[in-house]
């Protein structure tokens, strides 16, 4: 596999603030590759995948993305890879209506006109937006705009995709819808790589690997069950328990026998079966 | 004294041509000190509702009554000041609350405008930072140059700091880390129980609707689609799909565990309902049986 993006030791300070977003973080993405990054609030998620996408004027280290190395003169061309949603949707949105907005990518890239209007439809429809495509984005209610956001990004079917807690006002269906999208796009032939920064530890345990961030630093990376197993490490990134560690503790102080390591809940479920049946 | 919605109608941009519906006839009662979850799909009105609770919207027809306040589509801005401190909001969003120079100001302003001096407002907002989670080093920072959890604390933190008697949460959670999540949810809740503020919490997370709520709404399309006690709205799995709703994490594990074998008396919705019936049909630690 190759890496499809690298950071090196890389560091930025926001003007007028004493404390480093980025403390010489280094990490790498591999191509085709699905990560989630975690981490407390303020922790430098958002700052690091600025800085992937050329928003940050960093002032040391090195970011390289699909083999390209970021520098004022390749900006371009390295966001041309990343299909990015912010994390507050008012952000990201130019068009006037709906479907200009979605079409927005498509427009600058130089899709014709007949082929851009099928991807926007599509688009639309595939997060249920298809009947809003007239509406202006800043009337919309909160979940509406973020499915508006995602559609610009299945719109433009990027290498990379880069999701900074882009469902964090879906309902539970809508979040569904992105999890399917993203299994979709990955068994495709194109098979983006895909960066999602959430706090929704379900969402994170769908990922094939964690990266936790802290104080601008990787505190650690690794699958979601092995992350998930180590409490200390969770408590001190600001990671709540998992439901599982939580219900074997419960059921430990009714006294009741109880899984005594990490288990996700299919294997939660398992155990307390098998235990069901030796009774 | 109560919160009642007296077949509320509301309408985004009235005649126009974009002309949206918001509210269809809502009747709703939250009686005083209750803990109301509002939950519903995407774009079902969730957020139309709970801005007529402080005026920000205002019926285009029909009565929002908030305690000795009384909303009709005629009422002046004017006398929505006490309105404003009686309740507190936290928006969906929280850049669209911030304001100020700096957080400690944005903070403070609640209290400022509803009579506390200068010094006294600006230890209250100190207070309210840290209540919230916020670190020192931000507080004479702009509001706009901060994480999006953090944007977030301050916004609760200023609600909190103007002390109000009614407390609307629009997905007040979003964008906090876990156990900020956690933590503020905790806090709400203490709130609650110690000083019987009335709370209404919008929320996409069953989760916090069975660990905290003793009253849900489901709205759809803006209507209200049922109103009752979350026992009883989840109990009622395949209205609850239809709906674009879900489970409490414990209730689907508890769906899981059903079909292996397990059953259960009543449908666990918290985890500590899980693990007492699961206690029930599980050997004890001791190796006995029970
Ligand atoms: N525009 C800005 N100006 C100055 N400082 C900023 C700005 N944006 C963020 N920061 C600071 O940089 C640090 C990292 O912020 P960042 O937004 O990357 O965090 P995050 O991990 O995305 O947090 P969250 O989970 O809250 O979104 C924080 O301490 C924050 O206060
Ligand atoms: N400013 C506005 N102008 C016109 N229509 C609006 C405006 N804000 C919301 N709407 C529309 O009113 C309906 C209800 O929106 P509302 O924001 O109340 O939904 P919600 O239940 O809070 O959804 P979400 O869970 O996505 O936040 C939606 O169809 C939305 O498009
Ligand atoms: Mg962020
Ligand atoms: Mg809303």
């Amino acid at each position: 596999m190759a890496a499809m993006i690298e950071v090196k030791n890389l560091t930025y300070h926001y003007p007028e603030v004493a404390q480093p977003a980025l403390d010489h973080i280094s990490l790498t993405v591999e191509q085709g590759e699905w990560v989630a990054i975690v981490g407390h609030n303020g922790s430098g998620k958002s700052t690091l995948v600025r800085a992937i996408d050329g928003l940050v004027d960093f002032s040391e280290g090195e970011v390289t993305v699909a083999g390209i190395k970021l520098t004022p003169d390749s900006v371009w061309d390295v966001r041309k890879q990343i299909g990015m949603v912010f994390q507050n949707p008012d952000n990201q949105f130019v068009g006037a209506t709906v479907a200009d907005d979605v079409a927005f990518g498509l427009e600058n890239a130089g899709i014709p006109r007949d082929k851009m209007i099928q991807k926007v439809d599509a688009a639309l429809k595939q997060v249920d937006m298809a009947a809003f495509s007239d509406r202006e984005p800043s009337r919309l209610s909160g979940g509406q705009k973020q499915r508006v956001a995602l559609a610009g990004i299945i719109a433009m079917n990027p290498s990379i995709i880069v999701l900074d807690e882009a469902t964090s006002m879906l309902d539970p269906h809508g979040r569904q819808t992105v999890m399917d999208v993203i299994t979709k796009l990955r068994q495709s032939e194109k098979a983006p790589t895909i960066i999602s920064i959430t706090h929704d530890l379900d969402e994170a345990a769908r990922a094939q690997r964690l990266i936790v961030v802290n104080d601008g630093q990787q505190l650690a990376t690794g699958k979601p069950a092995e992350i998930f197993a180590n409490e200390a490490l969770l408590a001190s990134s600001g990671l709540a328990q998992p439901f599982s560690t939580r219900l074997a503790r419960s059921l430990a102080q009714q006294g009741s026998v109880h899984p005594d390591h990490y288990l996700s809940d299919t294997e939660m479920e398992d155990w307390l079966w098998q235990s069901h049946l030796t009774m | 004294m109560a919160i009642t919605f007296d077949h509320v109608n509301f309408t985004y941009q009235p005649n126009s041509p974009f002309a949206a519906t918001g509210l269809k006839d809502v009747n709703l009662t939250l009686p005083d000190g209750s803990f109301t979850a509002i939950i519903g799909h995407t774009g079902s009105g969730k957020s139309t509702l709970v801005q007529h609770l402080n005026g920000l919207l205002k019926p285009t027809s029909g009565q929002v009554q908030v305690d000795d306040f009384t909303l009709t589509s005629t009422t002046s801005n004017r006398h929505l000041k006490d309105l404003h401190q009686h309740v507190g909001m936290v928006f969906q969003f929280p850049e669209n609350q911030l304001f100020d120079q700096t957080v400690v100001k944005d903070i403070a302003f609640g209290p400022l405008n509803f009579g506390f001096d200068e010094n006294t407002a600006h230890d209250m907002a100190v207070q309210a930072a840290k209540t919230v989670g916020l670190p020192d080093n931000v507080l004479e920072r702009s509001p706009f140059e901060l994480s999006g959890g953090q944007m977030r604390r301050v916004a609760i933190a200023g609600v909190l700091a103007s002390q109000p008697r009614v407390l609307v949460l629009d997905e007040p959670t979003a964008g906090l880390d876990p156990l900020g999540r956690e933590h503020m949810m905790q806090m709400f809740e203490q709130l609650h129980e110690e000083q019987q503020l009335t709370v209404v919490l919008v929320t996409h997370q069953m989760d916090d609707v069975a660990d905290y709520a003793d009253q849900a709404v489901v709205m759809g399309h803006g209507e209200v689609l049922k109103a009752g006690a979350p026992q009883t709205i989840f109990n009622d799995p395949q209205w609850v799909y239809d709906q674009q709703l879900d489970f409490p994490t414990a209730t689907k594990f508890a769906f899981q565990l059903q079909q292996k074998g397990f059953s259960f008396n009543q449908l666990p919705l918290t985890e500590q309902q899980l693990a007492d019936q699961l206690a029930d049909q599980l050997p004890a630690m001791d190796g006995k049986g029970r």
